[in-house]
């Protein structure tokens, strides 16, 4: 089987989805003719025509409002921020609608829909093209918030966001749309279930997006040097949080490092430690650390390389906790 | 090179029925009396239970509340103008379009007493809850009626309801746009009540009126006296016949007035005088309607009396038995956050019921 | 009768300033007609009568301040005396017990929730210990709060707890190989050594062996101090006592020439850019590095006794702790892999840890899985020592003083630096002439310059 890239991945998936449902639908800006910017959507507008690949204005509210009334009728709408910088024009939208309209009819009516949204830095990008704001959606109660790491999970992760009942913001690593490629593996990927990528003894890692791709090499760099045992968790769902999964782990290793591409405060990050305190604070042998950006503006690409976490940050904050 | 006129717009409005009761003939729509008769007792219910969850509230109990009292022909003969299978897509200023979808007193009296459960139609699954962010929900009349087209029901309409106020909102622009571009069925109905809370309508927006803002949309647009029960069914029902059979998408503007606060917690004599609602007082929706009525022949003050009667009974009915107590589980939040079981809301939601049963209920 | 309470008439409101009364005591009112009009921080507005019947009282006076729940009006609504208050919306119907029958929610987790704080909270001083720490000691039934800590900042160990518990138990110094659950376990990785049974010293017993008599001490008589084994102290008294109780130990003594590999030192140590002290070399790490060179051909003492198994334990990995006097007693860092590392390499390593351990900062996994001990007392003075075996390891190597001495050789009286040795090893595993064999090697090595630079 062929190696494929991400984006590759999330075509074949659509693709696969639209034919074997037809009440999925795609509706974003330049998704049709054109493919969408990052050409995940490419060859859908040939195939499955107007009525089902929109090509809509733009107004990321209008999307969004327009796919809850879709989802709301029966359909499953695959709508597109065409960059997660561009989707705060839509947050009323999800804060105020899709997140509650099966609280505030008491299960009448739901909203199965998936907004598709590329973040993140490294991509050397204009500004507001770069950050990582997944926890504004992972604080709305009532979204669930998905992020795949690889060609590998891209796709089941998106098909379980498809037909999962709930509005589900689906963000994709863009730095890792195109950066690797890898012959797809099978796995089993449920949305709200983080998975342990490597088993391991002495320390757990966890992360998710393109931060998973330097947390595996920063894992290999302090495993030959050190032959320490680390166990990695590639969170996957961020909302709801698989606790059990990073909770497990702590309570064998007893040391746990978080990696969050989004800025310090307020983020997963900050959630995740907040759970061990709760469920697992009497196994921590050291603090639990994490490798964030920094509390600021993400900077434009010049300096973006300097405030994302690196290899070598995670390295550090790796062997910290271990010698603590 | 000549400056060309390349296009030129004009603007209807439709009034039928004027304040002393009579009709224009030629415009009269063709509604059977037994129809005329139940939108009169719509609009008259919507009326009474207006005025007595205003009183509710001032004693304590209900909570804050939106009144509608003098917009009753805006919205209610809109709902005669739809059918049971079409998508109604309302905000929270239609008390009586509500009741005729099919909610009951039952509905009002939880809702505004702070339970979800209130916005649960008992009869009807094409009548979303209760919007309260201004237009958000004029999107979803466009993505409902374009979902159910694409699912196979090709004759389905949505009908939103919303404010003057809402017309400033990016969501209006964008669900009309979004209406224009996919030839959506759906009809919007602005009740221009003329204030958005304090904010009057004429620096809401510069345009003269509100009807013309769909021409920029390329979807029909016309305004009507909102207080002519008439008039705003005929412009309905054109609207849905010309969406149904494909032909896009209508504003119509429905000219009323709020006769009172914006909710319970407002004081409108901060913000306009007792002169203007004396002049909208006259124009009275009920007053022409039940004229027209009795011109007609078919009604007097005797069935007058005897409805009011009828209807004040069900309502201290409803009342007393919304009194008696909600069947309200504690916990119902939790069973819809998601549509997944999840675990990290179940070990939440055992904990609230552990406090609970500490610190005793605090419905 | 009905006691109207004042509602909170906007969204928040707290009081409302009475405008006017529409009723009078002894009005008969039907519900919904006008009481009052009050007036808020929001808006003035009509009061209606939430009851029919006859006023009773007006509590309030025009002009007057009203408190939102203040009684303002009683209505006899025929009620009955108390009958009902108004202003409280029905309540939701009380909620079922307990939690619900179908939620699969996570136990909460129970440790954190029985909060040790009778025991811990004792002294203002809280000592230092990580949480899975402090679990443990609740799991032992010790308070943490009397333990001192031997870990990087005074922080309590594992290993602490487990000193600190009462009788002796195996593995109580540092330099033990204790399974620590948050020391990462290397590639080399050893079937645990088993704790010894507890052994109880009390006065009269004997711990169940034969000839053993432990008894109190006389009164002394005279002025004396009493200091209660405490820390490190103590951990050193159990580790060695039970060391000399269960190991039969022999030693084998000898003296090395290190005339000439001390010159190499000096010559190397000469060449080193002024103010590197950290590279500077001491006798120990050629002593250390000799050791792990040889050890290879004679693993029995490189080896543990396995009681429960009944094995003998042959490490095919070379760490090679050396005792250091630290402010706070004995510590033994370990030179983990030595064979491996170069020489200068262990110099390092020794300069490094022995600050470590002097400073405090020394952490768990520096201080255990050696599997060979030196302990040096050369610096102070004596010719030779007599150690104990750093249990569960076989065999440990005391250094003395290297002095000038006359020497024969090649027939001629001449002046050499001699090293005093002394190998104390376990009996069990091993027998004198491997001993000695084993220290002729070592000894060769050492001896000369070009043997030792052949086979570190």
């Amino acid at each position: 089987m062929a190696k494929i890239n991400m984006v590759q991945a999330l075509n074949t998936t659509l693709h696969d989805v639209m034919t074997e449902d037809d009440t999925v639908l795609i509706m974003g800006e330049d998704v049709g003719v054109n493919g969408g910017v990052f050409r995940v959507t490419d060859g859908l507008y040939e195939k499955f025509g107007r009525d089902r690949v929109i090509d809509s204005p733009i107004a990321e509210a209008g999307i969004l409002g327009t796919a809850i009334g879709m989802a709301i009728a029966g359909l499953k709408p695959v709508i597109e921020m065409q960059f997660s910088g561009f989707s705060y024009e839509m947050m009323h939208q999800m804060e105020g609608n899709a997140s509650r309209m099966r609280n505030r009819s008491r299960g009448q009516f739901t909203v199965p829909l998936v907004v598709r949204m590329p973040y993140g830095g490294g991509v050397r990008a204009l500004e507001h093209h770069s950050e990582s704001k997944e926890v504004f959606y992972a604080h709305t109660a009532g979204v669930k918030v998905v992020i795949p790491s690889s060609p590998s999970n891209a796709g089941p992760l998106l098909k379980a966001a498809i037909n999962d009942p709930d509005p589900v913001v689906f963000m994709e690593p863009k730095r890792s749309y195109r950066s690797f490629k890898e012959t797809i593996q099978p796995g089993e990927y449920t949305i709200g279930k983080a998975e342990v990528v490597t088993p391991g003894e002495d320390i757990t890692v966890v992360s998710w997006g393109a931060m998973m791709r330097d947390t595996l090499k920063a894992a290999d760099m302090v495993r030959s040097e050190r032959g320490a045992s680390l166990e990695i968790i590639d969170l996957m769902t961020i909302s709801p949080m698989d606790a059990a999964t990073i909770i497990a782990s702590v309570k064998k290793t007893g040391r746990c490092v978080v990696v969050q591409e989004a800025q310090q405060s307020f983020g997963p990050a900050s959630e995740i430690i907040a759970l061990i305190n709760d469920q697992a604070l009497m196994y921590l042998e050291a603090p639990v650390k994490r490798v964030t950006m920094y509390d600021v503006i993400m900077p434009l690409f010049a300096r973006e390389l300097m405030y994302l976490p690196s290899k070598e940050k995670i390295v550090r904050a790796i062997q910290e906790t271990l010698d603590f | 090179m000549p400056l060309d006129i390349i296009e030129k717009f004009e603007i209807s409005r439709l009034s039928i029925l004027d304040e002393n009761g009579r009709v224009d003939d030629a415009l009269v729509p063709d509604l059977p009396d037994d129809k005329l008769v139940s939108l009169y007792e719509a609009m008259t219910l919507s009326r009474m239970m207006d005025a007595r969850m205003l009183n509710l509230q001032r004693q304590g109990r209900l909570g804050t509340l939106p009144v509608c009292t003098g917009q009753e022909a805006a919205f209610c003969p809109a709902v005669l103008a739809i059918r049971d299978t079409d998508w109604f897509v309302g905000s929270y200023r239609e008390l009586g379009a509500r009741l005729m979808r099919g909610e009951t007193l039952a509905n009002a009296l939880m809702l505004f007493n702070g339970y979800e459960e209130g916005n649960v139609n008992p009869v009807n699954d094409r009548t979303l809850p209760i919007s309260i962010v201004l237009g958000s929900q004029l999107p979803h009349a466009v993505g409902l009626a374009y979902g159910s087209r694409l699912k196979g029901e090709k004759d389905i309409v949505a009908l939103t309801i919303f404010g003057d106020g809402s017309t400033s909102e990016g969501d209006f622009h964008e669900g009309l746009n979004f209406a224009g571009v996919l030839n959506a069925p759906v009809v919007f109905l602005c009740q221009n009540n003329q204030f958005a809370i304090s904010t009057p309508r004429s620096i809401q927006t510069r345009s003269e009126t509100i009807a013309q803002k769909a021409l920029s949309y390329g979807i029909h647009g016309i305004q009507v006296d909102g207080n002519d029960a008439l008039a705003v069914y005929k412009a309905t029902k054109e609207a849905v016949d010309r969406a149904r059979a494909g032909g896009g998408a209508t504003l119509i503007e429905a000219v009323t007035f709020r006769m009172g606060m914006h909710t319970t917690a407002d004081d409108p004599t901060r913000y306009r005088t007792d002169d203007t609602v004396e002049t909208w007082e006259k124009k009275d929706p009920l007053i022409r309607f039940r004229k027209y009525m009795t011109e007609k022949g078919i009604w007097d003050d005797g069935k007058d009396a005897d409805l009011e009667k009828r209807i004040k009974a069900d309502i201290d009915t409803a009342v007393k038995e919304f009194e008696k107590g909600v069947e309200a589980k504690p916990d119902a939040p939790f069973d819809y956050v998601f549509g997944t079981r999840e675990a990290i809301i179940e070990e939440q939601r055992a904990r609230f019921l552990a406090d609970l049963e500490k610190e005793g209920n605090h419905g | 009768m009905f006691e109207f309470k004042l509602p909170d008439l906007g969204e928040g409101i707290h009081e409302g300033e009475l405008l006017q009364w529409h009723v009078a005591v002894g009005d008969t009112v039907k519900e919904d007609d006008p009481l009052c009009e009050m007036e808020t921080d929001k808006a003035a507005v009509t009061i209606p009568s939430p009851r029919s019947g006859t006023i009773v009282s007006l509590n309030a006076e025009p002009g007057e301040t009203i408190d939102v729940g203040h009684v303002f009006v009683v209505i006899d609504d025929g009620s009955g005396e108390g009958a009902g208050t108004s202003g409280s919306p029905p309540e939701a119907a009380a909620p079922e017990p307990g939690p619900a029958k179908d939620a699969e929610a996570p136990a909460p987790e129970a440790a954190p929730q029985t909060a040790p704080a009778a025991k811990e909270s004792g002294s203002g001083n809280r000592v230092l210990a990580a949480p899975a720490t402090r679990r443990l000691a609740r799991e032992m039934g010790i308070d943490i709060q009397t333990v001192s800590g031997t870990g990087p900042g005074g922080r309590v160990t594992p290993e602490d707890l487990k000193a600190h518990d009462s009788g002796i138990t195996g593995d109580a110094t540092p330099a033990a190989a204790v399974a620590d659950p948050g020391t990462p376990a290397g590639d080399n990785d050893i079937p645990e050594v088993p704790e010894p049974a507890s052994l109880v010293l009390e006065p009269g017993g004997g711990a169940g062996i034969p000839f053993l008599e432990i008894t109190g001490i006389p009164e002394p008589d005279g002025p004396v101090e009493r200091t209660p084994f405490r820390s490190l102290r103590n951990k050193v008294a159990v580790k060695m006592t039970s060391s000399s109780i269960l190991i039969p130990h022999v030693a084998h003594m000898d003296e090395i020439d290190v005339t000439e590999i001390d010159e190499l030192r000096k010559t190397y140590n000469s060449r080193l850019e002024s103010g590197d002290s950290q590279g500077k070399l001491t006798l120990l790490a050629f002593v250390v590095k000799a050791v792990a060179a040889k050890l290879k051909a004679y693993p029995m003492f490189n080896a543990s006794v396995d009681l429960a198994a009944n094995d003998i334990v042959y490490k095919k990995f070379y760490h090679i702790g050396f005792a250091a006097d630290t402010p706070r007693g004995l510590m033994v860092p370990v030179v983990h892999d030595a064979d491996r590392q170069s020489l200068a390499g262990v110099g390092y390593r020794i300069r490094h840890l022995a600050e470590k351990a002097r400073t405090g900062d020394i952490g768990v996994p520096e201080l255990t899985r050696g599997t060979f001990t030196i302990t040096n007392v050369g610096a102070i003075g004596g010719t030779h020592v007599f150690p104990i075996i750093n249990s569960p390891e076989s065999a440990i190597l005391g250094l003395g003083r290297v002095e000038k001495k006359p020497v024969v050789l090649d027939d001629e009286i001449r002046i050499r630096k001699m090293l005093p040795v002394t190998l104390c090893f376990d009996h069990r595993v091993a027998d004198g002439a491997q001993a000695a064999a084993f220290v002729r090697d070592i000894k060769t090595m050492l001896e000369n310059s070009l043997d030792f630079m052949s086979q570190i």
